[in-house]
This record gives structure tokens, sequence and C-alpha cells, in this order.
């Protein structure tokens, strides 16, 4: 990457002042992705760019019984070196399969959030949980839900302008929380995906369910999952079929690549069968 | 750019371009031949070098934010205890790495070794999967680890105790 200038804030607020006058500016968190040589590497032209490693008002974790709060530029050690328990588990094993441990000694949450060529790993379970980021530009601050970044193709639609300074993670308890990546778990490939599905239950039936795939684009129906929801479960066969039948239109319809299609479909069955062994056991 | 920095201990200072790597900055300008740039996105681990006392590779480190950092790579590294426990432990357990990676394996394990004195070993196979190179026997990795650690908690009892 060509850079012409770089500004290091040590401060938020000196961050905010720089994007001011640079609205173009590229802004780096740990630059692991901006710095690594893939085959769609980053534009090779001038750039200024903003390099946000300094600020430490944004490497915060706080905790309430509510959800849990994540500072934009805590790198992935530091939360997976936080004690178990502290953020939920499904988003602990995610993190835990992103690069290798050095990689993650740089690579943040919010840089891994603010790549804007496709999903990283951390988008899609964030999305399922309802995380709420907070984007901040000049004085003004305002805090949007994950699932609204996804453009109305499925791709991404990262606010450009502004500093994504806070993660909040709703701490709702879990039945099912599956986290699958598909392609190699330790590269950053442009080519994985990842398959998400978190359920709850209450008194034998589902109350909620959430199923997010994230290839080239996010595929996520809430008319489904909708449908879903208030099954007895275990569900039952014809349920199932029912369900990855809808999937099957869904993805016709979303024109994803027939390879993608069967390989979600394939977790979508997969999801539902270990929902009814958990409910089983 | 200047870059003022503390390298293996000592006050250093060079000329760089912001987008310069750490790895190349080691190799170019201080002639410290021991990260090597290989893949240049942070999955071979070859680069590896402490940063601020992290294990990082060096691949991914802008030179920019070398700025008033403290670096160790391997060249530093041999000059401590740590690195003879790790050294020693290895011998012992017939588990010499190759000279390409054995920089970036001893660096890592000392990063592991920091974090947890005794770790198990699907901790060090986990962690030594951040370096690549076809020299390794996983479970030569482990015995080499699981040694020098022994070595050095031994060294940390007398040192406590003397």
């Amino acid at each position: 990457m060509r850079i012409d200038e770089v500004i290091v804030p040590a401060t938020l607020s000196e961050a905010l002042s720089a994007l001011k006058r640079n609205p173009d500016a590229v802004l780096c968190a740990g630059g692991t992705e901006l710095f690594s040589e893939g085959p769609a590497g980053p534009a090779d032209r001038n750039r200024t760019l903003i390099s946000l490693h300094g600020i430490q008002e944004l490497r915060h974790v706080s905790r309430t019984d509510l959800y849990v709060e994540v500072g934009s530029m805590t790198t992935l050690a530091e939360l997976l070196a936080l004690k178990e328990g502290f953020v939920p588990e499904t988003l602990r094993s995610v993190v835990n399969r992103i690069g290798t441990f050095a990689v993650r000694n740089l690579a943040t949450l919010g840089g891994n959030l603010s790549v804007t060529d496709r999903f990283r790993d951390c988008f899609p379970i964030l999305a399922c949980m309802d995380a709420l980021a907070e984007y901040r530009q000049g004085t003004a601050s305002r805090w949007v839900n994950l699932n609204r970044l996804i453009g109305p193709r499925g791709t991404p639609e990262m606010p450009r302008g502004e500093i994504l300074t806070r993660i909040r993670i709703p701490l709702g308890g879990w039945d099912l929380g599956i986290a699958h990546k598909l392609g190699f778990p330790r590269i950053n490939s442009r080519k994985s995906s990842l398959f998400v599905a978190l359920a709850r239950t209450d008194k034998r039936a589902l109350s909620d369910i959430r199923i997010l795939y994230a290839c080239d684009r996010a595929l996520r129906s809430r008319e489904i999952e909708s449908s879903l929801a208030g099954k007895k479960i275990p569900l039952l066969p014809r349920d199932i079929e029912s369900a990855v039948g809808a999937y099957a239109d869904y993805c016709s319809h979303a024109g994803i690549r027939e390879s993608s299609a069967a390989r979600f479909l394939t977790l979508v069955r997969r999801a539902f069968n270990q929902l009814n062994e958990g409910v089983t056991a | 750019m200047k870059l003022d920095f503390i390298l293996n201990g000592e006050d250093v200072s060079c000329q760089a371009e912001a987008g310069d790597r750490l790895a190349y900055i080691l190799r170019e300008r201080f002639s410290l031949l021991g990260a090597k740039e290989d893949c240049r996105s942070g999955h071979c681990g070859l680069c590896m070098v402490s940063l601020n006392g992290r294990a990082v590779p060096s691949c991914l480190v802008p030179a920019f934010r070398v700025r008033g950092a403290e670096v160790v790579t391997i060249e530093g590294f041999e000059l401590t205890d740590d690195y003879a426990d790790l050294r020693d432990g290895f011998r012992k357990a017939g588990a010499e790495p190759c000279e390409f990676c054995r920089g970036a394996v001893f660096l890592s394990a000392a990063a592991l070794l920091d974090e947890r004195p005794r770790p198990e070993a699907t901790e060090i196979l986990e962690h030594l999967s951040a370096v690549f190179c076809r020299c390794h026997d996983p479970s030569a990795l482990v015995r080499g680890v699981q040694t020098a650690a022994e070595l050095r908690a031994r060294r940390m009892y007398f040192r406590a105790n003397r």
C-alpha cells in the first residue's frame, strides 16, 4: 500500500478531528487486513492513513448483566484472555479460530468488523446476537445494529467517514450456538465462508432461532426464522425438510452459487439435528 | 519518515517509508536476518518478533507502528536466559528446529511459556501452529517445549531461593 501521510492520534478526539480534515483517509486498526498481501489486496494508490492503534480509550472491556461492551481497538488476543464466560462462548470460539496467536496479538475486533469487501469472522456471530456498534463523527455518535450494515444485496455496507468506537454484545443465553468456518481456518482467506446458528428454547419449544451464512454476501431470512419460532422440539423431520426447502428457495432467489448453497443447506440441516440432539440429551 | 525505537535493548533510529514492514526494516536497515520475510500476510510466522512484549508477525507491522516501541528479534532473544532454556530443552528432547524457523519457533514458545509456565500438549501445538515449517515433528515440539518449561521452572526456583 502506498501511503502519503500517516496520522497517529493519541486520543479519540484527535482521531475524529483528523478524520474531519481528511474525509477520504483510510482508518487502520490492527493493520492485519490492510497490510496482508492477498489476491484482492489493498488498492495501490497513495492514501492518507489514520492509525488508531495508540488510542487507549478504545481498548476497554466492561460488562453489565445485560451486555458486554468492547472497545473497537481491543485485540482479539485481549478478548481471549478474558476469563471464561465473560464474553459469549460462541464468540470466543470464533475469535480463537482467527489467524494464529501472533496475528491475534495485532488484529482488533473493530478492524475485523470494519472490512469493507467481505464480512470477516466476527461479523456473522455478532450480527446474529444483535450486537450494536457505536460510530462517532465529529461530536455526534450513533448506535447501529450490525444487521443494518448488511446491504440490500447482502454485501457489507460499512459507514464511511465515521470511527467505530465500541461494540455492545447482548448477553442472552443461547441453548444452541454453532459457528462454523469453511475454508482454511488459520488463513485470512477471502474465499472462506462462515455459518452461524443460534437458538433459544422455552418449555420444549423453539422460541428464537437465527441463522446467518456469510460467503461473498450475507444470507439471512427472517421470514424462515419466524416460521420456525414456536415449533415443538425435537423438530419433526417434516419441519426440518420444509425449513431446508425454504432455505433452498431463498438461496436460488438470492442467486448464490450452487456449491455455496449446497454447503449452506447441509449446515442448516446439521444445525437442526444438533438442536434436536441437544434437546434429547 | 524517521523511526526511533528500541531494538534488542538499544535505542536505534532509521529512515523508512511509512508503509514499509518491520520485517523489511529489520533485514534491510539493521541486517538482522533472523526474521524471514516469506508470506507477507502473517500466515507462516517466520518473521516473528516481540513488539512491546507480544509476539507478532513483523510482516504485518507497518513502520509507523514501530515508533517508540520496543522490538526484540531472535538475535536479541538469543542473549537471554529464556532462550538458553529453550535451546537446551529442545536439544535435550531431540527436537531442534531447522535454522530457517528456529527464531520463530523459540519466540512463539517463549510467548507461550510467559503465559502458561506448564503448557498442555494441545496448547503447545495450537501455539506453535503459528509457525509454518516442514521441519516440525509435532510430538517432538511438544517434548521440546515441555522440557524447556521444566528447565525454566528450575532456573526460576533457584533464582528465587538464592
